[in-house]
């Protein structure tokens, strides 16, 4: 019961790099992420999972191939309609740094929308703050958060503005394992209860098994789907591909 | 440990060219006030030695001694050991122009001799025969070689002359050289009687000076000649000089030392964020086993090595800026554009103190700040959001020092003049020092502010300024203060001087009332007579009356430069302010005194001197105490007497600085009156016509020449201001690259961020700008206020369109301040900003 796919790659390539010390970062890739879903995209290290995420959300450009959100063809656009596109379809959770360290909290979930000159919907931030436990913070600057509540409020700011899909490369690498379920719990909620699309990039087995569809990438080429993943099946596929 | 500091300097080589940049800056500013303030002394030293150059010996009367003349030359040639002397002698001969008036020039006789000449040939050939003359360079720009040239004698009788030749000498530099060159024989007919005023000795080779001194000293020496040395007499012509360029030096001097202070601060600013944006690594460094003296010393040595290059580089920087700053005083005066770069111990000592003390000091801080933390704390710790707060020492230093300036203001505006100037500058100093002091503290309401204010046009991009200029106070306030500094001491100036210029204006018009004068161009040569009454005839002109200066003779109270007029002229044509006693008229007997003689020989009304010689007093009775302005051919000098008084008083009879006063009858049509007066004017050759507006002019000409100079000095520090404003955006780019990624991630235009940075950069100018114009404004007001008198008011007047011009231009150069940050920001690619630690 897969809805239409939200964001698609098509034999997307990108070489970092000339000569000797090129890299193919993203070898012919493609994939579809479909509407309502939360996918994981998985692989080890310098298998090219931030890269494709970056060229999924328009951060980066592709050396060949085509990229989508939606209905709307990434390859080709300026850059003032990239940043007009991420700023009104995409959502981001990064690894670390979300916040901008000046704002408060409620600030920097309204970021987006103000970035675009948006009013939030009131209802709907209400329903995202509590649904992440962050009202009691809302004043706070991200230096007087702990990790786990500045990844919410990335969370929060992500989700604030009904994105087309929400982009996470590794929004659990910097917290412990508790922070972590958390956040984790909270991204499939919004996939489940709010319909929401998310992508999170991850190497972690247990976060990956939070996700509805997996994707194993190895060097730059995609290895294998892993539908509804466990983390004992994660380790063994990455272990498969390490050996 | 060097070598991680070598690593260090190789990771970062933008951060620290940003920083040898400022101090590059900083350093050639702080040089070229030195380089300048020593080339006044240059001028005048090269001047001197042209003027005395191949002289071995010179003789010289002092006032009142033996004449110096054919026959004491003809005694020094014959002195053994005497190679070539020559008779020095200059006359004032006023040159006509087109229109027929005479215009102020002085002529000197050719010596002889080609090495005593104390200037050289440019065009053409020094004069052969007495109908020839030569012109100094720029004098004969408006003639052509060959034309025939017209000079006035003291009797206002025409000379002509054929151009033959012109020459150069170093900028005249104030010792007074001549414009004309005439053969002796022409000179002694232009100007019979004329003595030298010095005879200049080349000796043989091998005759040693000494021997030359007692030779000459016994042949024509004795009471009232001096027989010195060729350097004696440069060295006094240099000691007479002097205090002209004493007063320059003192400004140049005074310049540098601002300098210095801006200079500080921006080098402070740049290398303090320099070491804090490096703290984690410090920290690092110390979590690997690098002791807390070590990485101390490391960053101090990396300072010091900085410092120093960089500080070279801006001494040679700094002759530059003295060069062009010479060069384009020279163009704007039109004189020789002679360009002197005296690079002395002093200069390059201090530029280099500046630079690497300052830099030292500036990475000693923060760097022993990093230090005292827990090496772990500092990893963990953020390095965004933690942000330096002013603290409550900084407010009340701001507090007592704000308290200290308006103390010192309100008291003197309360004291004496003298007294009150002192006071005037504690309270501005200590204002200045509250301004800096609460900066940090009010930085960051300020721009909050200033982003609520733009938030409506700009939008988010104001905010995002504000929020940013907002998270270090400190830095924002440290980065406006060297504007602020720079802008309250030429706004300071700029009103002062404006005030003064009004202030004579409006104090002319008080004193004199009448719309013409004429003086002599000669001014040891009266005019006619008659000359009064035949202006009083020319139709349109209701009044006209005489007047002289002359060296008044008061008796036991001493000698005065003092002034006589016709009696009734006073109260009518001439009104200065009266302090005391009554000044409608003046009679015979009768004398006013300025208040400085007042003061300096203890006169008040009433008292009776005795004045003229010893065999023959004139009681003279004190019947006002007035103040005047001081103006060529209106001057009271300090003493005013009846015309008819003055002979009887005047020391050996001599006046000089002849003048009539014209008034015209009410409705009477100026430029209409002015052309008769003229043509009145053809029976005394060396008469000038000055109307009341070319009096003014020549008040202020001065004044005028001194702010220009100060302005091109002061746009230099707003200038560097500006680098520092630049330099710390750019720093704080690189420290926001991961920030500005992040913004543009989620959905910030490059325009955005342009804006946001160019917003940041002109809060901060507008920041300095305002506190800079607010304290030179309130200081001016002050100081006009203390000076200010009756008869020498300084008028607080504003003069808009200057100030308008520094404030346009700081708002202006700030968004050219943050062109390069932002163009650096906007065009970073996103993913590796992200990836940037
Ligand atoms: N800017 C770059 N320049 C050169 N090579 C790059 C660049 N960014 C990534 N690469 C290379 O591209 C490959 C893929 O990198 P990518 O960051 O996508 O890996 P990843 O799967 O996210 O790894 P990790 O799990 O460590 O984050 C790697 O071999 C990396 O070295
Ligand atoms: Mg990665």
């Amino acid at each position: 019961m897969d809805g239409p796919a939200a964001v698609g790659v098509a034999e997307v390539v990108k070489v970092y790099g000339r000569g000797d010390a090129q890299v193919r970062a993203l070898d012919h890739v493609s994939l579809d992420f479909p509407a309502r879903r939360f996918t994981a995209i998985m692989g080890p290290s310098g298998s090219g999972k931030s890269t494709l995420m970056h060229c999924l959300a328009g951060l980066d450009t592709v050396d060949s191939g085509r990229v989508r959100i939606g209905r709307t063809e990434l390859t080709g656009l300026s850059d003032a309609e990239l940043t007009r596109l991420r700023r009104d379809r995409v959502g981001f959770v990064f690894q670390s740094f979300n916040l901008l360290p000046t704002l408060t909290a409620e600030e920097n979930i309204l970021l987006g929308l103000r970035l675009a000159g948006r009013r939030p919907d009131r209802a709907w931030f209400g329903a995202v703050v509590d649904a992440l436990g962050l009202r009691p913070r809302l004043r706070h600057r991200p230096g007087e958060l702990s990790g786990g509540q500045q990844q919410r409020v990335a969370c929060a700011r992500a989700l604030v503005g009904r994105p087309d899909v929400v982009f996470a490369d590794e929004p659990t690498g910097s917290l412990d394992s508790r922070s972590g379920a958390e956040v984790l719990g909270f991204l499939r909620t919004s996939v489940r209860e709010l319909g929401q699309t998310v992508v999170m990039v991850t190497h972690d087995p247990v976060a990956a098994s939070y996700a509805d569809h997996g994707v194993l990438l190895a060097d730059g080429r995609v290895a294998a789907h892993l539908p509804r993943p466990t983390a004992d099946a994660v380790l063994a596929a990455l272990t498969g591909l390490g050996a | 440990m060097l070598r991680t500091v070598i690593a260090g300097l190789r990771a970062r080589p933008l951060r620290l060219l940003l920083s040898a940049v400022a101090i590059a800056l900083g350093v050639s500013f702080v040089a070229g006030a030195l380089v300048l303030a020593d080339a006044v002394g240059a001028g005048l030293r090269a001047a001197v030695a042209f003027q005395t150059r191949g002289v071995d010996a010179s003789i010289s009367t002092t006032r009142g001694g033996p004449a110096l003349d054919e026959a004491v030359l003809a005694k020094v040639r014959r002195v053994p050991g005497v190679a070539a002397a020559e008779g020095r002698a200059t006359a004032s001969a006023p040159l006509r122009d087109a229109a027929g008036h005479p215009q102020e020039a002085a002529a000197t006789s050719l010596p002889a001799d080609p090495q005593l000449r104390p200037f050289d040939l440019a065009e053409g050939r020094f004069p052969r025969d007495a109908n020839e003359i030569a012109m100094e360079r720029h004098t004969a720009a408006a003639y052509p070689l060959g034309q025939s040239v017209t000079v006035f004698d003291r009797n206002g009788h025409q000379h002509s002359y054929t151009l033959v030749g012109t020459f150069s000498r170093p900028t005249e530099a104030g010792i007074g050289s001549a414009q004309l060159v005439l053969l002796p024989e022409a000179l002694r007919q232009l100007a019979a009687g004329t003595g030298f005023s010095e005879i200049v000795v080349r000796a043989t080779p091998g005759v040693g000076q000494s021997q030359l001194l007692d030779d000459l000293t016994r042949a024509v020496g004795g009471r009232g000649t001096t027989v010195q040395t060729g350097r004696d007499a440069a060295a006094q012509l240099l000691r007479e000089a002097a205090p002209d360029s004493a007063s320059l030096t003192k400004f140049f001097t005074a310049f540098a030392v601002l300098a210095m202070v801006v200079a500080a601060m921006v080098i402070t600013n740049s290398f303090t964020i320099l070491v804090t944006q490096r703290a984690r690594e410090l920290a690092l460094l110390r979590c690997v086993g690098a002791g807390k003296r070590q990485v101390f010393a490391g960053v101090l040595a990396e300072a010091v090595a900085v410092g120093a290059v960089a500080s070279v580089a801006g001494l040679f920087g700094g002759l530059g800026v003295a060069a062009a700053l010479q060069a384009i005083a020279g163009a704007l005066s039109g004189h020789e554009a002679a360009v002197y770069l005296p690079l002395t111990a002093r200069t390059a000592l201090a530029a280099l103190a500046v630079g690497v003390l300052v830099t030292a000091l500036a990475a000693a801080l923060p760097a022993w700040a990093a230090t005292r933390v827990a090496p772990v704390e500092a990893l963990r710790t953020p390095l965004e959001g933690k942000s330096a707060r002013a603290g409550w020492p900084r407010a009340v230093a701001a507090i007592v020092l704000a308290l200290v300036g308006v103390g010192a203001a309100v008291l003197a505006l309360h004291v004496e003049v003298e007294h009150g100037a002192v006071l005037a500058v504690v309270a501005m100093v200590a204002l200045l020092g509250a301004v800096l002091a609460v900066g940090p503290l009010v930085a960051g309401p300020v721009v909050r502010a200033l982003g609520l204010v733009c938030a409506p046009v700009l939008g988010l991009p104001a905010k995002l300024a504000a929020l940013n200029a907002d998270r270090n106070p400190k830095r924002t306030a440290a980065s406006a203060a060297a504007l602020t500094i720079g802008l309250a001491v030429v706004s300071l100036v700029t009103t002062v001087v404006s005030g003064v210029e009004a202030g004579r204006s409006s104090g002319l018009d008080q004193q004199l009332a009448a719309e013409f004068t004429v003086t002599s161009v000669v001014a040891d040569q009266p005019l006619p007579a008659t000359l009064a009454d035949t202006l009083a005839a020319v139709p349109g002109v209701a009044a006209a009356a005489p007047r002289r200066s002359f060296s008044g003779d008061l008796g036991a109270r001493g000698t005065y430069g003092m002034a006589a007029v016709r009696g009734d002229a006073v109260g009518s044509l001439l009104r200065p302010v009266v302090l005391s006693g009554r000044l409608d008229r003046l009679g015979p007997g009768e004398l006013a005194v300025s208040r400085q003689l007042a003061k300096e020989a203890g006169l008040a009304v009433g008292d009776t001197v005795q004045g003229g010689p010893r065999n023959r007093p004139v009681p003279l009775r004190v019947v006002a105490v007035y103040d005047g302005v001081r103006v060529p051919g209106a001057d009271l000098g300090l003493g005013l007497v009846d015309l008819g008084q003055m002979p009887a008083i005047a020391l050996h009879g001599n006046s000089y600085d002849d003048s009539v006063l014209v008034k015209l009858a009410a409705g009477a049509d100026q430029d209409q009156v002015r052309s008769a007066l003229d043509g009145a004017l053809s029976a005394a050759p060396l008469a000038q016509l000055h109307s009341l507006a070319d009096l003014k002019d020549q008040m202020s000409a001065p004044l005028r020449s001194t702010l220009d100079l100060l302005w091109a000095l002061t746009a230099l520090a707003v200038l560097i201001a500006f680098a520092g404003i630049a330099n710390t955006l750019s720093l704080s780019v690189l420290e926001r690259t991961r920030e500005s990624a992040l913004l543009r991630a989620l959905g910030l235009t490059r325009g955005g961020l342009v804006a946001a940075l160019t917003a940041e950069s002109v809060f901060l100018a507008l920041l300095g700008a305002a506190c800079g114009l607010l304290l030179g404004i309130g200081s001016a007001w002050l100081i006009t206020q203390v000076a200010s008198t009756d008869a020498q008011p300084v008028l607080f007047t504003l003069p808009w369109a200057r100030l308008g011009v520094l404030l346009g231009a700081a708002v202006l150069a700030a968004p050219l301040a943050a062109v390069i940050p932002a163009r650096r920001a906007a065009r970073g690619s996103l993913t590796a900003g992200m990836a940037e630690q």
